[in-house]
């Protein structure tokens, strides 16, 4: 225990180091891909003019928001307005401590890391919430107010989802979630259907709920741009900004990146025969399917309303989520 | 719809919205990566004015459409001794275009000026790429005479209506001298006859002298003349 209590105090500075480059990387490459994506479905192109097919161009975006002006405006609860970007952005980025990438390979393998990853998400709601009270404007305020409803209300289905999926592996901690998949993609929790057939059912509710959860179109309404102006970040400008707009990338990674964990095999193989391909190359894989799954939602759906947002999650998401945790559960008695 | 309904329903929709994005992904993109590639235009593309002046007549109905008031136009009249010639389609020219100024600044781009232009002169070209850093380089003169051409010009109409003034002034005294002159006549030929009643009947009255107004002017202007 003492010894590997000290080797993770030795390489915690690495990891973190590590995980910081593949969050800020990972939102380039998902801007990159959103814009490019979205401009595809709209028959359009996209960022052309930097680089070969525009890859440089949200590096240049990054650059631009580092040497933009720090705006601060008059009346704002300055404290508040400044810390609320780095909780927001640290709450996301602890999320990737947990995060297997492949066998034994984790900045932290904790046993309740499901658990400490739903928690520490959901501290993203506290900055936000600061960001959209200090801003001292209502556009900024109704969007954090929507947002903090939101996250409280969907991370009911998500926790009883989740609450499933670890009767079924029998742990918290994601790394055994992961091991517990193993031996083809037929044994992963959300494809399964000899294992558990109701967790396939989870799958889909942990979805819905989590693109609510990082506030993705449809449930996009904290910032909706055409009637909030941007939300809870409408008064932040420069590296501020840049924050939020890491830290919501960085979330849509790690739902994409817990989806997988919980629900396709984290690290684990397509088939087994596939093992040769590094686990974090199947993770960061699978996950980036769930990005490009959350772009192509955005360009689709609308919009919900507010309490459309509320009926989806306390009449739908709620009620079918205990459904498949009871019904998880018989099934874990008496079938298996 | 019932609430078991309304769920399958959202699913089944979004399944088939997400179906149209999808196949949008592998069309075909519609945009055209100008300037590195010629800009396609459809026709009848209300772009840049421009204006064939020799073909232009100068009514003026473009600038008295144009609700912005971005066409200026002044015309000279030309005199009987100059043939502008004919526009194009064979009407025939009479005003000299001293100016005719577009500030494309100002357009709006309604296209009305160029249905209104009787000979077609005035059109809206594809060009859609002259945008300009300086706003001065937005308006254009499309009036091919300079500032003495214009001058000659209103010098001869000047002249070609002093003229016209200086010839109708002399018919009107020549119509004048015609008139004393009848009037004369008349008069004479009264007085004959008055004598000649007045030699039938000698107790009538002397007849009245042939009247003076008409004679006045007509030595007024012949004065004026001299």
């Amino acid at each position: 225990m003492s010894e590997l209590t000290q080797i993770f105090w030795f390489w915690a500075p690495f990891t973190a180091v590590v995980i910081a480059t593949v969050v800020t990387v990972n939102a380039l490459l998902s801007v990159y891909l959103e814009r490019k994506v979205s401009a595809w479905m709209q028959d359009r192109l996209g960022p052309m003019e930097n680089g070969p097919q525009g890859i440089l161009q949200t590096l240049i975006d990054a650059v631009k928001l580092l040497l933009k002006e720090d705006i601060i405006a008059t009346g704002i609860d300055r404290p508040l307005f400044k810390l609320a970007p780095f909780i927001v952005f640290s709450a996301s980025f602890a999320v990737f401590a947990v995060t297997p990438f492949a066998d034994g390979f984790a900045a932290a393998d904790l046993n309740v890391g499901i658990f400490y990853a739903l928690a520490i998400s959901s501290l993203v709601v506290v900055g936000i919430m600061m960001a959209g009270w200090s801003s001292n404007n209502k556009w900024s305020l109704y969007g954090a107010m929507r947002s903090v409803a939101q996250a409280v209300s969907y991370e009911i289905p998500i926790s009883l989802v989740v609450l499933a999926v670890v009767m079924v592996s029998g742990s918290m901690s994601l790394q055994e979630i992961c091991a517990a998949q193993g031996g083809g993609f037929w044994n992963w929790h959300g494809l399964s259907l000899h294992h558990n057939p109701f967790l396939v059912a989870g799958f889909l509710i942990y979805f819905i709920a989590g693109l609510a959860e990082v506030n993705r179109t449809p449930f996009d309404l904290p910032e909706a741009e055409s009637e909030l102006v941007g939300g809870y970040h409408t008064e932040y400008s420069g590296m501020r900004f840049a924050l939020f707009f890491l830290a919501e990338y960085a979330n849509m990674l790690a739902v994409g990146m817990l989806a997988t964990v919980l629900f396709l095999g984290g690290w684990q193989p397509l088939l087994p025969v596939l093992d040769f391909v590094p686990g974090p190359l199947w993770l960061f894989g699978k996950a980036y399917l769930f990005v490009l799954l959350q772009i192509w939602i955005r360009m689709t759906l609308p919009r919900l309303r507010v309490d459309q947002l509320m009926h989806v999650c306390w009449k739908v998401l709620v009620p079918a989520s205990l459904l498949v945790l009871v019904l998880g559960a018989l099934w874990e008695l008496i079938v298996r | 719809m019932g609430y078991f309904g309304d769920i399958a329903e959202s699913l089944v929709t979004a399944a088939k919205g997400m179906g149209v994005t999808f196949s949008h992904l592998r069309q075909k993109p519609n945009t055209v990566q100008w300037p590195h590639e010629p800009a396609t235009t459809k026709p009848r593309t209300r772009g840049e004015l421009f204006n064939n002046i020799d073909d232009c007549i100068g009514c003026g109905n473009c600038a008295k459409v144009c609700p912005v008031d971005c066409i200026t136009i002044e015309t000279v009249k030309s005199t009987k001794s100059v043939d502008l010639g004919r526009t194009s389609n064979g009407k025939k020219k009479t005003l000299h275009l001293a100016q005719f100024d577009i500030d494309m600044a100002k357009c709006c781009y309604c296209g009305l000026c160029v249905d209104v232009c009787p000979t077609e002169c005035l059109v809206m070209t594809e060009k859609f790429d002259y945008s300009n850093a300086a706003v001065e380089g937005l308006f254009y003169r499309f009036s091919s005479m300079d500032g003495e051409q214009v001058a000659a010009a209103r010098e001869a109409l000047e002249e070609e209506k002093r003229q016209a003034a200086a010839e109708k002034l002399a018919a009107a005294a020549e119509a004048a001298k015609a008139a004393a002159a009848k009037a004369k006549a008349e008069a004479e030929e009264k007085a004959r006859a008055d004598a000649a009643a007045q030699a039938a009947a000698p107790e009538t009255p002397a007849a009245p002298e042939a009247p003076a107004s008409p004679d006045s002017p007509a030595d007024a202007t012949a004065q004026a003349q001299a």
